[in-house]
């Protein structure tokens, strides 16, 4: 049993240096900032997993106080460096060198080496939920104390944002940490083995009630501007609590009532009622969520293109996505994944594939060979932003002349069931993760990890292009190209994107306004 | 007495194992992978599978049921898929502050009940007897989440008198504490007062006409002793059967009014337990319940022998 006791502050003066820097790298962005006082967060999570590379079930905005990978994202979605300090591919593509930054040092007092990065990779290839992504890396080496090279099986171009999903991520824990740990997840209890290199260290863990970050005097800043996930990071508030409210008006009410500074996941509809009152804002966060229905090509009538596309050129997208709130909530999205940076947009799409006409879909069923049989339309409730567009969609496909039911179901259930293909024929689903380029395989398989039947040939050259091309330009070709063929397969249909509402008040300064809340940049007036 | 409490406490064996065949069955037959909590939904079958393996969910379901249940009867609830840590542990945290939340309402529901019952008995068909059924009908009627944002909005972010959400522990800091009682309290007693009261009421109405109390009338007895002594001595059997079918249903009510409240207690527990289909936690839970419920009739039976000198259980 590995004995761990925090280090007590070496010095006032060392904190002082360390908080000048962070705060003089940050403050040409910034208004000058105050620095202390504790920040309450309500958050809609329960928070019952803290271990990040373990499960994809932990929060990104949590343990991104705690804990650090190699790479990163930015506000971009492209890889950024955060305890690597730089990164080369060799000339055949098959080995990546990684430099670590200097004097990174762990909550326990102990230096961040190259040895700690090796026994965290074995780690994630033992235990890790995505550890079959990284199937491509066949060994890892240790040069010297801050540089490892990464050996694949052959050129792998998506490895840095590989490296930079923060679900499931590759997190850096101390040596002694995984071999402590073994097999198994970490407890969220598991305090003394809660060691990162992050700006905040877990102090208080009590499940279901609280969890209690303090800042973290000997932390070194990363370099660059703060973007996303990357850059420098602010540590203003000297403690970070965050409460986890699950209930969506208990939070809302909770805010306004003052018990905490900042909720999240609140409804669009309150973000006018949050800018009347003088005590709070509200504030979209984008690019939020993303919707969409997805066919049942594999059984049953949408395994009839003409039936799929009837759908697609009927739907009114705008109509849709209406169901969302006011319209500063959403925004119209039929392409594969988010608008932003790294995805790009093709606007064309939307005229060329999703005209919203009706009679032009009346007469594809026409032509299909649908005769009638019932259409499960499945959905859940837990997810309202999925469930919100259901009532548009249902009658969407009754107007199209189709015998749709729906079948609504709990989130869990929904899980569960939406692998068997003879229990449904349309779903809706949704997600929320920004995931690097090549994730994109996702909209090609099903829950049973085969292939969709309308997936060709060409889908997986480009996938494959997106996957291991070295040059990003042939990378984000091959995007456009992919979701062409999806456009004109009609699988899926994807709605658009929902933007995250999180409540302040109206004392927290720099509020986080991207996709994930960047809490350790906010300072209270 | 002591014969009929062990007797008792015998028959509670073979219901606590039917409960506890029940849970199992109930749970695992509910559509719903723990598994795919822990991943992203685009994890491969595999990895999906390689988590149900770490959590047993590879096993035979008689299993699976041997294991969970050759623990419990060891004292053992199994560890919760989620937090990693035994559910014992989960339910010592958890049950204090669902005993000081249960235990405060039925205060409350009795205290304002029972007062309002005998009086509307005792003035039938008076302003306040039509007070108390719109008192009834108003707390049969409101959902008690409902109340419960209403409360919240009008003393928390309204009038900022007591906290929106959340418990403050006794041993951290004693009036803290009792002010996050409150609003729940009243969320979660209200119609357990509004039954209390009317079966008081009609307790009450029905005692008042018997033949004795006339009796006592005619003898020239003072009006309030026949009403407190003659009376309500006679009807407090039912009100006490009532009290006990309260109690249990404040525990049920206690799962809703806990998450409105974020109250860290059994409800919520297991609320979020079942969304994320934590089967150890779910199973743990309804045992605890069964158990609770059997213990508070028992308690009520025994109470019975106490208010009425004609039962005997010897």
């Amino acid at each position: 049993m590995h004995h761990i006791a925090r280090k007590p502050l070496r010095s006032l003066a060392l904190a002082v240096a360390a908080m000048a820097l962070a705060f003089g790298t940050l403050a040409h962005a910034q208004e000058t900032p105050n620095v202390g006082g504790t920040l309450t967060v309500g958050y809609h999570n329960s928070l019952q997993v803290l271990d990040v590379m373990g499960t994809t079930s932990t929060r990104d905005e949590i343990w991104q106080l705690v804990f650090e990978p190699l790479i990163t994202m930015d506000a971009n979605l492209e890889p950024a460096g955060i305890l690597a300090e730089s990164w080369t591919v060799s000339d055949d593509g098959l080995s990546w060198t990684f430099a670590l930054r200097h004097g990174v040092t762990f909550h326990d007092g102990q230096p961040m080496t190259a040895a700690d990065v090796e026994a965290s990779f074995e780690r994630l290839m033992t235990i890790g939920a995505r550890r079959g992504e990284f199937d491509r890396i066949t060994s890892m080496e240790v040069v010297d104390d801050h540089t490892v090279v990464f050996h694949t099986d052959g050129p792998w171009g998506a490895l840095p944002e590989t490296f930079s999903m923060p679900s499931g991520a590759f997190v850096v824990h101390p040596a002694w940490v995984v071999e402590e740990l073994g097999e198994d997840l970490m407890g969220i209890v598991q305090v003394d083995l809660m060691i990162g290199t992050g700006p905040y260290q877990v102090v208080e863990v009590v499940p279901g009630e609280r969890l209690v970050f303090e800042r973290f005097d000997f932390y070194t800043q990363p370099t660059g501007e703060p973007s996303g996930w990357a850059g420098p990071r602010g540590q203003y508030v000297d403690r970070i609590e965050v409460l986890p409210i699950t209930d969506e008006a208990t939070r809302s009410l909770a805010l306004f009532a003052g018990e905490v500074h900042i909720a999240d996941q609140l409804p669009p509809e309150d973000v006018a009622r949050m800018d009347a009152d003088p005590g709070t804002v509200g504030i979209y966060r984008e690019p939020g969520r993303r919707t969409y229905l997805k066919f049942n090509d594999k059984q049953g009538p949408f395994t009839d293109l003409n039936l799929r596309r009837a759908v697609q050129v009927a739907i009114d997208l705008e109509e849709a996505m209406f169901t969302q709130g006011p319209e500063e909530a959403w925004r119209v999205n039929p392409f594969l994944r988010f608008q932003e940076g790294q995805w790009m947009w093709d606007g064309e799409l939307l005229e060329e594939y999703f005209p919203a006409d009706l009679e032009r879909g009346r007469q594809l069923v026409a032509e299909s060979d649908y005769d009638g049989e019932v259409i499960r339309y499945l959905t859940r409730t837990d997810l309202t932003d999925v469930f919100r567009p259901t009532t548009v969609i249902l009658e969407l496909l009754r107007d199209l002349g189709l015998n749709a039911e729906l079948l609504v179901v709990d989130g869990a259930t929904f899980s569960s069931i939406r692998r068997d293909l003879s229990t449904w024929e349309i779903k809706s689903a949704g997600g929320g993760s920004v995931v690097p380029l090549s994730y994109l395989d996702a909209s090609g398989i099903d829950r049973n990890g085969e292939d969709w039947a309308w997936v060709t040939e060409e889908w997986h050259e480009q996938l494959d292009i997106i996957a291991t091309d070295l040059d990003d330009e042939n990378r984000r070709e091959a995007v456009l190209e992919l979701n062409r063929i999806a456009a004109e397969a009609a699988g899926e249909i994807w709605l658009g994107d929902i933007f995250s509402v999180v409540g302040v008040r109206s004392n927290v300064q720099n509020a986080p306004d991207w996709h994930y809340m960047r809490l350790f940049d906010v300072w209270l007036d | 007495m002591l014969t009929f409490i062990i007797r008792r406490l015998i028959v509670t064996i073979p219901v606590v194992l039917m409960v506890g065949i029940a849970a199992f069955l109930l749970v695992h037959l509910t559509p719903g992978d723990p598994a795919e909590f822990f991943l992203d939904p685009d994890a491969p079958v595999e990895e999906v599978d390689r988590i149900r393996a770490r959590l047993g969910l590879d096993q035979p379901i008689p299993v699976q049921f041997a294991l969970w249940f050759g623990g419990v009867l060891q004292g053992d609830l199994g560890t919760s898929f989620h937090e990693q840590r035994p559910v014992i542990d989960m339910f010592v945290r958890a049950f204090p502050p669902t005993l000081y939340l249960t235990f405060t309402s039925l205060l409350l529901a009795i205290f304002i009940a029972v007062p309002i019952g005998i009086f509307s008995a005792i003035r039938q068909d008076s302003l306040l007897d039509r007070f108390a059924t719109v008192f009834v009908l108003i707390g049969v009627a409101t959902p008690n989440f409902w109340l419960g944002l209403l409360l919240i909005q009008l003393f928390a972010v309204q009038l900022g008198w007591l906290p929106a959400q959340g418990f403050v522990r006794p041993e951290v800091d004693v009036w803290r504490s009792f002010q996050s009682l409150i609003l729940p309290s009243i969320a979660l007693g209200y119609s357990g007062a509004a039954l209390i009261a009317r079966m008081t009421r009609s307790g009450m109405l029905e005692v008042l006409r018997q033949d004795y109390v006339r009796t006592a009338r005619a003898k020239g007895i003072d009006e309030n002793r026949v009403n407190y002594v003659h009376a309500l001595r006679n009807a407090f059997n039912p009100i006490l059967t009532v009290i006990g079918l309260a109690v249990v249903s404040l525990i049920s009510g206690s799962l809703v009014v806990e998450l409105v409240f974020n109250f860290p207690g059994i409800g919520r527990l297991v609320v979020d337990s079942v969304f994320r289909r934590d089967y150890p936690v779910i199973q743990g839970s309804l045992l605890l319940i069964a158990g609770l419920t059997i213990l508070v009739n028992l308690v009520v039976d025994l109470l019975y022998a106490v208010t009425d000198p004609r039962i005997r259980y010897d």
